[in-house]
């Protein structure tokens, strides 16, 4: 477990996944024209400012309501808490937990999740690599789901418009949690989970 | 390391992927701003209750649009009142100042409005009129119900006084020929609490037509008012039925218009906003008048009772008229106000407005100076003031149902009224006063002819039911009518005074004065026994035609006779003449005989009314009017035209009324009535003769009694049997008697046709009166009678033989009897039996045998039969 393939000189192209030799650094591929790096680009420094954006969209996609929903007009815009919360009111448990997971749980787990691999990175923590790369996949993973709320709210502004009987109407706290969304997603894929184990090399003084 | 070699430098410069966190930043950063700043101002607004609030529900609206919410509901320290935390937008912030004002708007559905109907879906919400005058505020007392609207927009505020806020409300909206022009923005009682201020708000297009002189009035919900002539239904628009409304009117255009604030008053309905003078009038204080009474002059009517008040002494009633302003003329010092009360009874029918409108006030216009405070007349005025028409006076032995205002009718049109009755001096005779229209009074003559009208006149007779009423009205209400008799009418002089008879029928003598034919009639007198059942009015009749009618029936003055006034329809003058002959047609007359039965009647009418007919025999001379005619009881006796004669018989016939006269077989006169005299010694008997039997009125004529007899050869006067006795006569020859001698039995010799003989036989033998004379065993004549010759040797036995069997008796004739059997016995010719027939062998009889050259016997011959 102390080698990777950097440590034998190979690299490969992030677009067709070729291998490539060392000396290919920073050149063209020679199978699909990609210039190869050994590493992601500026991994670290795109996957914080990604993860800052999206932690600053998410204040507005919280505090901000992202649906308005209007029946027999009566009806306020709501925030994705007074969601859950009027959800909870009507004892519907299940579903704010779901709403509660997908909109303010996960999020700011994804968030937290890279936040520690980033400092693992940097700071050079060596510790529970496993967990860790279990953590970057799952923050991966899940990253999609996150983009359920927006769903919900998008395909119920479409349908639910039924004049003054009901209607919704999605609210600027939408745009702004689906971008919060979209930054982490962004985040996750800059992050370059090799880093985490050349730091680990490096420290065994492994690399060339 | 060459110079060449190129220097290779760290860039420092942060990656370009750092402007996503920053632009990040700034959008978030902008939305949160943007969000916060829609945030509203937070205030508090104490309520009463919290009903009908609810946190993060309750709505503050401003003119329909949301201005606020309630974030927060909290009640006070001291538990007494709630605390509502309500975020309002921000562009209220200026105008949430100390005159901005709160309040609950709750769904409200009464009579006088639905309001907050938005409320039973939304939920209650707050109302918010913003002020951005004074001070700024945050926190504020909530109303407990809705402000009324400041007078802050353009337009017209008006103060309206009342009497009372009857159905006008806040929101109340008023309208100008139904179109809304403003509203009632607030009511409240005037500061000594006697009147109602009524705050209205008339919207700035609809400002001119507001003059200070504008009459506001009442117009909520339904006004009906019945009247007898129409229904006036008054209704506003529906919302001023449910909500209550006010109408206006200008009268003067011209007037200055209303100024701001200006205060005028509201009238109960639009009558009471009409102009009109007021008058006061007293009346007794037990009057029965109620306020809207009508009053009324000449059944016009110019007013009405605004106001009844009770004196402090219960004395009197003080009431207000409102008088229009045009009847002002009327309201003078002489006018005379006085109640006229409804009368409930049948001939008041016709005023049936009255009676529904109740009492009301009439006005009888006085001259004067102006007046305008009156006391009333107890009762209404004797005899009011005739404006015009001419006054008549009518003399009648009872009211009958003639009351005032009782029209005055000719040929059903009315032409004046009764104006009143009254009792004259004597009290035996009611006096009626009437006032005929000028452009009628041509019509009242000297002999015109007034009846009582009223009601119905029903006259039932053979002829069927005749109903005769007046107009309608008069049938309800009573009435007189009148008309001229079309003879020796004379438009000069006219009497003021007339008798007013009780029907038609009496004011016109049963119509003969109103009909022409009546007039040109031919007149007739008829001298009858008695009247019978005739009456004035029953029929002439010929051959059952009525032709003329009985005028009158007259006793005359030695009190035996009746003398009967008969008119004749000139069309039948004609058929009267010397000859005529007139008879009571009344009743049935049933002749009854032994060959028939005669049942004769006039017609159904004439048998149950009576009448007169008449036959005429067309040779006689034509008649003057006036002519005298005798009335016969009945047909027979005017055909028969009797001739009364007396014959006194001897006592011993059984006589009685009815029995037959007769000459030669045939009727010609009747027993009218048998009275004993002298002591039973006889019988004095009535006879009439009849027209046919004159002639036995003579002197010489004989009568007798003739009684039926029955013997073995047949039955006499079989007739008789059944009806009795009769008397026969035979006609004398001297000058005219009318009283005789009777017999008892018939004369011996009677003259008859043919040939009259005398037999002289020493004996009767079977032979009796009407035996028979045969010749050849032919029966040729019978035996008349018989007598014993004056020296009592022989019987003188007279016979009639036929006159075409008078050849066969000759003077050599030999008689023989023919009675009973002849027997003659011989030895040698054995038993000789001969009988002429089987009647003579009975009855008798004569036979005779002539020869055959032998002159004719005449008659009175005698003949002598030797043996009988």
């Amino acid at each position: 477990m102390q080698h990777s393939a950097l440590t034998h000189g190979i690299i490969i192209c992030q677009r067709c996944e070729k291998p490539a030799s060392i000396e290919q650094d920073k050149q063209q591929c020679p199978r699909c024209g990609t210039r190869i790096h050994r590493r992601k680009q500026h991994s670290v420094a795109y996957t914080w400012a990604l993860l800052l954006a999206s932690m600053i969209m998410l204040v507005p996609a919280n505090l901000l309501p992202i649906m308005t929903f209007k029946s027999l007009g009566k009806g306020d815009p709501a925030t994705i808490m007074q969601g859950v919360l009027q959800l909870l009111e009507h004892d519907m448990l299940g579903i704010a937990l779901v709403v509660l997971t997908a909109s303010i749980i996960i999020p700011v787990m994804k968030i937290i999740g890279l936040i520690i691999l980033l400092l693992t990175i940097q700071l050079g923590w060596t510790t529970n690599m496993r967990q860790k790369m279990l953590m970057y996949h799952f923050v991966e993973w899940i990253g999609r789901w996150s983009m359920l709320d927006i769903f919900v709210v998008a395909i119920l502004a479409a349908i639910v418009q039924l004049g003054s009987l009901a209607s919704v109407t999605g609210n600027t706290g939408a745009t702004a949690f689906a971008a919060a969304v979209i930054f982490t997603m962004l985040a996750a894929n800059c992050f370059d989970t090799r880093l985490i184990w050349d730091k680990h090399l490096e420290q065994l003084e492994v690399f060339p | 390391m060459s110079d060449n070699d190129p220097v290779i430098t760290h860039r420092r410069i942060p990656s370009a992927i750092w402007f996503l966190p920053l632009l990040a930043a700034i959008i978030a950063g902008w939305l949160v701003y943007k969000n916060y700043d829609s945030k509203g101002i937070l205030i508090e607004v104490i309520f009463d209750s919290a009903a009908g609030l609810e946190a993060n529900k309750t709505k503050v609206f401003y003119r329909g649009l949301p201005t606020g919410v309630v974030k927060e509901l909290k009640i006070d320290e001291d538990l007494r009142r709630i605390k509502a935390m309500i975020e309002m937008v921000p562009q209220t912030e200026k105008t949430l100042t100390e005159n901005a004002q709160f309040w609950l708007v709750k769904p409200q559905v009464s009579l006088s409005g639905v309001r907050g109907l938005e409320t039973l879906l939304s939920g209650s919400y707050i109302s918010y009129q913003p002020s951005t005058e004074g001070e700024p505020q945050r926190e504020f007392e909530a109303l407990d119900q809705p402000p009324p609207p400041i007078k802050s927009s353009g337009g017209l505020y008006i103060t309206l006084t009342a009497d009372s806020a009857r159905s006008v409300y806040q929101g109340a909206k008023i309208y100008f020929r139904d179109i809304e022009v403003g509203e009632v923005l607030s009511h409240a009682l005037s500061a000594d609490g006697k009147k109602v201020l009524i705050e209205t708000y008339i919207e700035p297009h609809f400002t001119y037509l507001i003059k200070e002189n504008t009459r506001f009035w009442n117009a909520s919900g339904i006004k009906v008012k019945a009247d007898i002539s129409k229904i006036d239904i008054q209704i506003g628009s529906l919302a001023s039925i449910i909500a209550g409304g006010i109408h206006f009117s200008t009268p003067d255009e011209s007037a200055p218009e209303a100024k701001n604030s200006q205060t005028l008053p509201l009238y109960d309905d639009y009558e009471a906003a009409q102009d009109g003078i007021e008058v006061t009038l007293r009346f007794p204080g037990a009057t029965e008048l109620r306020e809207g009474a009508t009053v009324q002059s000449r059944g016009i009517q110019i007013g009405r009772v605004k106001k009844v008040t009770l004196t402090d002494d219960f004395k009197y009633l003080d009431s207000v008229l409102l008088i229009d302003p045009r009847a002002q003329d009327l309201l003078k010092e002489g006018s005379l106000f006085w109640l006229q009360k409804p009368e409930l009874s049948l001939k008041n029918l016709g005023k049936l407005s009255t009676l529904l409108r109740g009492s009301y006030i009439e006005v009888e216009p006085g001259q004067g100076a102006d007046k305008r405070a009156y006391t009333a007349l107890e009762i209404a005025p004797i005899k009011r003031q005739l404006s015009n028409g001419k006054a008549i006076k009518l003399r009648a032995d009872q009211l009958g149902s003639v009351s005032k205002g009782s029209p005055i009718l000719y040929r059903q049109l009315p032409v004046g009224e009764v104006i009143n009755y009254e009792l004259d001096a004597e009290g035996k005779q009611v006096i009626i006063h009437a006032a005929i229209e000028l452009r009628y009074s041509h019509l009242i003559k000297s002999n015109s002819r007034f009846w009582n009208a009223s009601g119905i006149d029903l006259t039932a007779n053979i002829d069927g039911i005749e109903l005769r009423t007046e107009s309608a009205a008069s049938l309800l209400r009573g009435g007189i009518a009148f008309f001229n008799p079309s003879r020796k009418a004379s438009t000069q002089k006219h009497s003021s005074a007339y008798q007013l008879y009780n029907n038609y029928h009496q004011a016109s003598e049963k119509g003969r004065l109103t009909d022409k034919r009546f007039v040109k009639a031919m007149k007739i007198r008829l001298h009858s026994e008695e009247s019978g059942a005739l009456n004035a009015g029953d029929p002439i009749l010929y051959k059952q035609i009525p032709v003329g009618e009985i005028a009158q029936t007259v006793l005359n003055k030695d009190g035996k006779s009746v003398t009967l006034y008969a008119f004749i329809d000139p069309a039948y003058d004609h058929l009267i003449n010397e000859g005529s002959r007139f008879w009571i047609a009344s009743g049935i007359k049933a002749d009854f005989s032994l060959k028939q039965l005669t049942i004769r009647s006039e017609s159904i009418k004439t048998l149950i009314q009576g009448g007169v007919a008449f036959e005429t025999e067309f040779t006689g001379k034509p008649i003057k009017p006036n002519h005298l005619f005798t009335l016969y009881p009945d047909r027979t006796t005017s055909q028969q035209q009797p001739l009364g004669i007396q014959i006194k018989f001897p006592a011993g016939k059984s006589l009685q009324p009815h029995t037959d006269l007769r000459f030669k077989g045939q009727v010609v006169g009747e027993v009218i009535r048998v009275a004993v005299i002298n002591d039973g010694e006889g019988l004095l008997v009535d006879l009439n003769l009849f027209r046919d039997g004159h002639f036995l009125a003579r002197e010489n004529s004989i009568f007798w009694v003739v009684e039926p007899a029955i013997r073995l050869s047949g039955i006499d006067h079989p007739e008789g049997i059944l009806t009795g006795n009769f008397i026969e006569a035979v006609s004398g020859n001297g000058a005219a008697a009318f009283s005789f001698k009777g017999h008892v039995k018939a004369p011996a010799f009677q003259n008859k046709e043919g040939l009259n003989l005398t037999v002289y036989a020493p004996t009767l033998g079977s032979l009796f009166k009407g035996s028979p004379i045969f010749y050849r065993q032919v029966p040729v004549g019978s035996v008349t009678g018989y007598d014993l010759t004056n020296n009592g040797e022989n019987v003188e036995i007279f016979i009639n033989i036929k006159p075409e069997y008078a050849l066969f008796v000759r003077k050599d004739s030999a008689f023989s009897n023919a009675s009973g059997i002849q027997l003659d016995f011989s030895l040698f010719e054995g038993l000789n039996f001969r009988a002429d027939s089987l009647e003579t062998m009975i009855g008798g009889g004569l036979s005779f045998t002539s020869p055959r050259n032998s002159q004719p016997a005449e008659s009175g011959t005698i003949f002598i039969i030797d043996e009988m």
